[in-house]
């Protein structure tokens, strides 16, 4: 009778557990065993099989810790400048580091283990990249379809939602992500080297690989641009920006992406079908800049 | 009689859920180099740092700050988002056997480090000297305030 009642009780609560622990598994596992015991039996063992689910998915980016997601970042920066030469103009990158770590502070996401920092790279193509933990990079030909400081901060503010989203490590493959946390989280590791090194460097390399591939050739799903969008809009309002900023950038964009192009043509949805998924938020509309500001924006970029 | 008692205990401990979360004592620095400040803003004053792995005893919340001791002494404010729950066992000796999970041997900084970067690059190369110049570029939160107002960009609710 007693465990009768209880049951569902205990059931009750791990289902609002479960919806906590979708968004913060850590503190679910930590709010379990907090719990106790009911008739002898730990709380935490009915929920362990009962939110094995909601730790399945967390598994495949929560799970690389901030350190872990900084060396990645780092390895698909250097992958990344290794296809595109930076663009050595210090005046132009510095003005494009001033705006993006301004935006990056009223992100949901302030601090990463290493920082935002933002790099223009030498190419035609329309494009930007964001990888795990903050680095950024956005080509010469994107900053030309910027008509102001406005549309340049829409444009970082998607970036940015990128890397709060942890977009980048949710391309890594399921099954190496597994893997990787597996020989990460075993004892062995706290003496790394020889095969266990080797081993974990092929992991790192195809967890790269994996980022690349999607990052610069497939693109990531439909949903988790138009979130990054939305997200972006968010911080964009929180910084003081237009929100219109958006919008009227993804115009400018669409009248000069060349249809079939090997750049954002290829991995994002097209810049229309982005505006249309908008509209509760911005629509598109001129933004007017003061003086001042458009100023320092032609400064920096207006010959880029 | 008791059950009845025990699901009222369990309704209770739902309700607290998220006052749990707030009570949750101890937390540890996920990055490289975290600021302790005097008052809950980016522009408060820095009076102590934290490095990644330290763990930190959480005293109280307001919005996104969290007023922490630093172990060793410091205390002030730290953004959420410098801090992660649980204890990171940063030194792999140090921990009693037994004491510190696989999870928590994740958390430790394993795994995917320096280490494997240096490997990595043997391996696969890539232009690590141009992402080291460009984690140079680095600007104080009141430098970026700056920024915006000269600008006439207005932050809602002033920094967060």
């Amino acid at each position: 009778m007693k465990l009768r009642t209880l049951l569902p009780c205990a059931a009750l609560v791990l289902a609002a557990l479960a919806l906590y622990g979708c968004r913060n598994p850590e503190g679910l596992s930590q709010a379990l065993g907090s719990f106790g015991s009911i008739g002898g039996a730990p709380v935490g063992d009915y929920a362990a099989s009962a939110v094995k689910g909601v730790t399945a998915v967390a598994h495949a980016a929560e799970d690389f810790n901030p350190q872990q997601e900084y060396y990645i970042g780092r390895a698909v920066g250097a992958s990344l400048l290794a296809k595109y030469q930076p663009y050595n103009n210090a005046a132009a990158n510095t003005y494009v580091n001033e705006v993006g770590q301004s935006l990056a502070m009223f992100s949901d996401m302030p601090q990463t283990y290493g920082g935002y920092h933002f790099l223009i790279v030498d190419s035609a193509e329309i494009n930007a990249f964001a990888a795990p933990g903050g680095l950024i990079f956005i080509t010469r030909g994107m900053l030309r379809c910027c008509s102001g400081e406005n549309a340049l901060a829409a444009v970082l503010a998607h970036e940015i939602a990128h890397v709060q989203g942890k977009d980048a490590l949710r391309a890594i493959k399921r099954a190496r992500t597994t893997e990787a946390l597996a020989i990460i989280g075993g004892e062995a590791v706290k003496h790394a080297g020889g095969a266990q090194l080797s081993q974990l460097t092929n992991l790192f390399a195809d967890s790269i690989g994996d980022i690349m591939t999607t990052m610069v050739n497939n693109g990531y799903s439909r949903t988790l641009e138009y979130q990054a969008d939305k997200t972006a809009v968010a911080i964009l309002t929180r910084t003081g920006y237009a929100a219109a900023g958006l919008p009227a950038m993804l115009a400018e964009m669409q009248k000069r992406l060349t249809p079939g192009g090997a750049d954002f043509a290829k991995t994002h949805p097209n810049p229309g079908d982005r505006i249309t998924e908008l509209a509760n938020l911005a629509r598109v509309a001129e933004v007017n800049e003061p003086e001042v500001r458009a100023a320092r924006f032609k400064a920096a970029l207006g010959n880029i | 009689m008791r059950s009845r008692k025990l699901a009222f205990v369990l309704a209770l401990a739902l309700c607290l859920g998220t006052a749990w979360a707030i009570a949750a004592k101890v937390m540890s620095v996920s990055v490289r180099d975290g600021q302790v400040r005097e008052t809950p803003s980016f522009l408060g004053k820095i009076v102590g740092k934290a490095t990644y792995g330290q763990s930190v005893d959480v005293l109280e919340e307001q919005g996104d700050w969290s007023k922490v001791t630093v172990s060793g002494g410091v205390a002030g404010w730290m953004h959420k988002t410098a801090l992660t729950t649980g204890k990171l066992a940063m030194s792999g000796g140090s921990a009693a056997p037994g004491s510190v999970s696989g999870k928590e041997m994740a958390l430790a900084g394993k795994g995917f480090s320096a280490e494997v970067e240096a490997d990595y690059k043997r391996s696969h190369g890539g232009n690590f000297a141009a992402v080291d110049a460009m984690e140079q570029v680095s600007y104080t939160p009141a430098a970026l305030l700056a920024f915006l107002s000269k600008g006439d960009v207005k932050p809602q609710g002033g920094g967060r």
